[in-house]
C-alpha cells in the first residue's frame, strides 16, 4: 500500500544545538503528526529522504522503533543559501478518509503561439489544491500547451481528474500565451527601419 | 530608476545585514531566479541597470520580475565638508538583501536564455549570486 519505506529514529533532545548536531551527522531533524495525537519529534536520515522524494512515491511507510505509520511529506524546509533540507513534516493517513494536498502542473508540449508567433508562456498556477484519498493522489496534473496560439488559456476546469475533488477554483488559469512585452516594439523598429529605407531609396531614385 | 513614492521619515539609520533572508527565498513567478549569496545594499541605479540587461536578453522570448525595491535612503555628506553639523542629505536608494533572497526572475523557453540573461545580470552586481530553478512541490 505504502510507495515507500523510511526509517526513522525518535527525538528525545529537541534543542537547536541537537539539531544542528544531527545535520552534521547526515540526518534531518524531522515530525510526525497524525490527527489531535501529540507530534513525534523524529530524525531520518539525509539520503534516505531524498531518494524518497526522487522516487515520485506520493504515501510513505514511515517506522519508529517498533510501530510503523502511513503518512505523507507534509512540508520541508530548506536553506535559504545552500537549498540543503533542514526538516522535513510527516503527517499521519488513513485510507478511508479524504486528505487535502497540493499537486503539481506539468506542461506538456511546445505552444503554437510561442513556435510560430514569438508568444510567451507564461504559467499562473504550479501546484492545483485536491481532495482526495491517499490512494487517489495524482503524481501531477498533465496539460499539453501544444494547441495554444496567442491570448489562448487553459483553465482549472479544463482539467478532468477521476477520484478526486479540485479545491482551487474552477475560474483559475493555469496557463495562457501572451504577446513578448518587446515583441511590440521590436515590430514597431521593424516598421520605422523599413520606412527609412523606403525614404532612403526614393530620394536616391530623385537624384 | 524605482524609489518610493511616498515616505514616513526622510532619513534612516544604517542598519545591520545580519541572518539569512526568510522570506522571498523561493522562485515563486517565473521558472528561473537569481539568488543573492551574500548580504548586501542593492542601489536602484544597479537594479535598473539588471533590469536593462536582463529586458535585452529575454525580450523576445519570456518575461522578468523585479523581486527587490529600494527603500532605504542613504545619506551622504557634501564633499570637503567637516565632521558633524549633522547627518547628510539624502543621496540615493537601496534595497536591503539579505543571503537567499530571490533578486530577480525570469519565464523563458529553455535554460540557457535563463544563463545568459542572469550571467550578464551579475556582473552589474555588487553582491555573490547564483541562478535557481523553481522548486517543484514535495522536492
Amino acid at each position: 500500500m505504502a510507495d515507500y519505506k523510511l526509517q526513522s529514529k525518535l527525538r528525545t533532545n529537541i534543542h537547536k544545538c541537537e539539531n544542528k548536531r544531527l545535520r552534521n551527522e547526515g540526518r534531518i531533524p524531522a515530525v510526525f503528526y497524525f490527527h489531535q495525537d501529540k507530534p513525534v519529534p523524529l530524525s531520518v536520515d539525509v539520503k534516505e529522504l531524498k531518494g524518497a522524494i526522487h522516487s515520485g512515491a506520493n504515501i510513505y511507510e514511515l517506522h519508529m522503533e517498533k510501530k510503523k505509520h502511513l503518512c505523507i511529506l507534509r512540508d520541508i524546509q530548506h536553506n535559504p543559501v545552500t537549498e540543503e533540507i533542514t526538516h522535513a513534516d510527516f503527517m499521519g493517513i488513513t485510507m478511508k478518509e479524504d486528505i487535502t494536498v497540493n499537486v503539481p502542473v506539468h506542461l506538456e508540449g511546445t505552444a503554437i503561439g510561442v513556435k510560430d508567433f514569438d508568444g510567451v508562456l507564461a504559467q499562473q498556477i504550479w501546484e492545483i489544491e485536491v481532495k482526495c484519498k491517499a490512494t487517489d493522489i495524482p503524481d501531477a496534473f498533465t496539460v499539453d500547451v501544444s494547441l495554444l496560439n496567442v491570448g489562448d488559456s487553459i483553465a482549472v476546469s479544463d482539467i478532468s481528474a477521476e477520484n478526486v475533488e479540485i479545491l482551487t477554483p474552477q475560474s483559475s488559469s493555469i496557463v495562457s500565451i501572451v504577446k513578448a512585452a518587446g515583441a511590440k516594439a521590436e515590430d514597431e523598429e521593424e516598421i520605422e527601419e523599413e520606412e527609412e529605407e523606403i525614404e532612403e531609396g526614393e530620394s536616391a531614385k530623385t537624384e | 530608476m524605482l524609489a518610493p513614492r511616498k515616505i514616513k521619515h526622510r532619513k534612516q539609520h544604517t542598519g545591520r545585514m545580519k541572518g539569512l533572508a526568510t522570506r522571498g527565498n523561493a522562485v515563486s513567478f517565473g521558472h528561473y531566479g537569481l539568488k543573492a549569496l551574500e548580504p548586501g545594499w542593492i542601489s536602484s541605479r544597479q537594479i535598473e541597470a539588471v533590469r536593462v540587461a536582463i529586458t535585452r536578453k529575454v525580450r523576445k522570448h519570456g518575461k522578468m520580475w523585479i523581486r527587490i525595491f529600494p527603500d532605504k535612503p542613504i545619506t551622504k555628506k557634501p564633499a570637503e565638508t567637516r565632521m558633524g553639523k549633522g547627518k547628510g542629505a539624502p543621496e540615493y536608494w537601496v534595497a536591503v538583501v539579505k543571503p537567499g533572497r530571490i533578486l530577480f526572475e525570469v519565464e523563458v523557453t529553455n535554460e540557457e536564455q535563463a544563463k545568459e540573461a542572469f550571467s550578464t545580470a551579475a556582473h552589474k552586481l555588487p553582491i555573490k549570486t547564483k541562478i535557481v530553478a523553481r522548486r517543484e512541490v514535495g522536492a
